[in-house]
């Protein structure tokens, strides 16, 4: 019932967020502009003057959304036995993303009124710990199913058990 | 070797083509029945399920849409591209085992054949099956223009074919794809894709290694390039901006729990226990291929503002113009033939569940039971849609443009909003009603059609693909909680207690 809430409560979360953001006024080029010079490329024009009214509440939409990734995970994990096990890693890989994302917004927010850019890996450090560091750390969700298959997601009695489920049905229907 | 640059891209596609008969040959041979048909036997192993999973997912578009839009929108459809891990992740956590315990216990071969045992419901099933066909005809009718666009720009660039007209290439490539679909079903389908997988990776690959040394200064010089003209486009939301890119995160990863193409491959591996290693091939894979994606548009941004190369006629020019003029002609060669895998590939699995729908799902809502001769007419279907689809592309493309587009932009977005909470949520929650599925669907559908047919821009780019989803998850919920609990099949119940 808890995991429910919790599903239930950051949908709604990710729904009042993005009412809100579509009840905020755009400023600037919210969606980019036409590129001066070329007519098949788009421009962003500036990024303070766009997104300065959305930054954070933006962030908040990123975050709300990995919580709702995170509930959606755990609400398809085994049903029979307590997501002890699973909760925690789980919680942990959240914590580290929500980290990763926070670094993302600060590290934007700080470049977005044409502040010094550094570069990492032949990309701006924005983008470098979006596509470096974020990305890579929502893998864990990945590893964490691979890992903890036979824990949290099917375990060798829910195995049995589905096993004597088929058999009795295939007994009934012969 | 340059001037065998377009025999060689000839060749190789040609030589993939005639691969993909081989299979439908083999696999004519292995198909029985509709189970086989649809389902591949439920015998699929742990590498040819994971390829067969993202490569479906890996369209025409990605081969050649996501270049494009990294060409003229930056960084923001990047933000596709990562959703790989988290939608993954989300799809396997919530439907990876158990649509695969319901296949088995019920013997489904469809996805709407789940859906019926889940809700005990010939309305859901219905309605999940009109979804799934009105979502499949835009993207199969997209990825038909697709194979014909790609196939005459190669026959006329060998200068053999100059005149050849695009309802020829249609013809031509739409009859490969449906030849190995109709003789080996989805068994065809799985193993053209475990081939047309590799060919994807390698090529995905070795385009990005190509691209890292075609601008003077290398990768670093190329973006500062694209930074020092626009720095939006280099930073982390490109020209796109923010919330729009954020809303397309969302989407894509809630989204891929209503893939039924997706899904369909999960419900077709043979031992439930492995699909515990499905997620390492699909989201490997994937990554390796969607480095094409990314590499190409921002190469090909760069050059055109440094004045190495002209302006493009469209941004889905980016990726062929990279490959005529960039890369290697034997690597050119391979990655059409990915092209030409990665639309195929797609193609197949939809061409395969849109007939199952057709013959399987809607004859059973309505009567009750299946059609005899299931797969003779699961034949006839294939051909039936890969030729309504066909039709449809042509019309599209000769008489009104946006048609095609129009239902192939929303497919992802369909599929997600209708199917998300009737599947994802609903199989792991026994409160959820078949009236609150019906409902959800109906609703998503609706706003999906409005929000694109009339062409409805929402405030900060936010996806309306995002809103729908929302929207019928919400509804789905209420519904739900405000209806009495639905009495379960007691075998739908302990199956959903596992």
């Amino acid at each position: 019932m808890r995991l429910l809430t919790l599903l239930v409560g950051s949908l709604l979360l990710v729904v009042a967020v993005v009412v809100a953001l579509l009840l905020t006024p755009e400023l600037g080029d919210v969606g980019g502009k036409p590129h001066e010079q070329f007519s098949t490329m788009a421009s962003g024009g500036s990024g303070s003057a766009r997104h300065a009214n959305v930054l954070w509440l933006g962030g908040l939409f990123g975050a709300a959304s990995l919580v709702f990734f995170v509930a959606l995970m755990a609400f398809g994990a085994r049903k029979g036995a307590s997501l002890r096990g699973l909760g925690r890693p789980l919680a942990a890989s959240l914590v580290i993303c929500l980290a990763f994302w926070v670094w993302l917004l600060v590290s934007y927010a700080r470049t977005m009124d044409g502040g010094t850019v550094s570069f990492f890996g032949a990309l701006p450090g924005p983008s470098a710990i979006m596509l470096y560091g974020f990305f890579p750390v929502t893998i864990l969700f990945n590893l964490l199913y691979v890992i903890g298959f036979n824990r949290w997601i099917l375990t060798e009695e829910d195995y049995q058990e589905y096993k004597r489920l088929v058999a009795e049905r295939r007994g009934r229907s012969a | 070797m340059n001037e065998l640059r377009n025999p060689i891209i000839l060749g190789s596609v040609v030589l993939y083509m005639i691969l993909c008969i081989v299979v439908g040959l083999w696999a004519m041979r292995r198909t029985r029945s509709a189970k086989d048909f649809f389902m591949a036997g439920r015998e699929l192993g742990i590498m040819i399920t994971g390829i067969a999973i993202f490569s479906s997912t890996m369209s025409g578009f990605g081969f050649v849409g996501g270049p494009g839009l990294v060409y003229s929108l930056g960084m923001s459809s990047v933000w596709m591209v990562i959703t790989v891990s988290t939608s993954y992740a989300a799809a396997d956590f919530l439907l990876g085992k158990r649509l695969r315990l319901f296949a088995g216990a019920f013997d489904c071969i469809s996805l709407p054949d789940a859906v019926a045992a889940r809700y005990g419901s010939e309305a859901t099933r219905f309605l999940t099956a009109i979804a799934i066909l009105l979502g499949i005809l835009g993207y199969l009718a997209t990825q038909t223009l697709a194979m014909a666009t790609v196939l005459q720009s190669i026959l006329v660039g060998t200068g053999y074919f100059p005149a050849v007209s695009l309802i020829t290439c249609v013809v031509i490539s739409s009859s490969v794809l449906v030849f190995y679909c109709v003789t080996g079903g989805i068994l065809a389908s799985v193993y053209t894709d475990m081939f047309q997988g590799a060919v994807m990776v390698v090529g995905g690959f070795l385009v990005f290694l190509t691209t890292l040394y075609v601008f003077e200064g290398g990768a670093t010089a190329a973006v500062a390039t694209i930074l020092s003209d626009d720095a939006e486009a280099a930073g982390p939301w490109g020209t796109l901006g923010m919330i729009g890119c954020l809303s397309w995160y969302f989407m894509f990863t809630v989204g891929a729990a209503g893939q039924p193409q997706i899904l369909t491959k999960g419900m077709m591996i043979e031992r439930v226990q492995n699909y515990r290693w499905v997620p390492l091939v699909t989201v490997l894979g994937y990554t390796l291929t969607a480095l094409l994606w990314v590499s190409i548009g921002l190469v090909m941004r760069a050059l055109v503002l440094a004045g190495a190369h002209p302006e493009l006629a469209s941004a889905d020019a980016a990726a062929p113009a990279f490959l005529q003029q960039y890369a290697h002609p034997v690597l050119a060669g391979i990655v059409f033939a990915g092209l030409f895998a990665a639309i195929m590939s797609t193609a197949d699995s939809f061409l395969n569940i849109g007939a199952a729908a057709l013959v399987h799902d809607i004859p059973r809502a309505l009567t009750g039971r299946s059609l005899t001769h299931e797969l003779f007419w699961a034949r006839i279907g294939t051909v039936a849609i890969a030729v309504f689809a066909a039709l449809f592309a042509l019309y599209s493309y000769y008489a009104n443009a946006r048609l095609v587009a129009l239902l192939g932009a929303f497919g992802w977005g369909t599929f997600g909003a209708a199917l998300v909470p009737v599947i994802g949520i609903g199989f792991n929650w026994k409160r959820a009603t078949p009236l609150a599925a019906s409902v959800a669907i109906t609703i998503s559908l609706v706003l999906n059609f409005t929000i694109e047919v009339f062409d409805i821009r929402l405030p900060h780019n936010i996806h309306g693909g995002t809103v729908a989803l929302l929207a019928s998850m919400t509804i789905f919920f209420l519904i739900s909680f405000l209806s009495p609990p639905p009495v379960l099949d007691p075998d739908v119940e302990a199956l959903m207690e596992i």
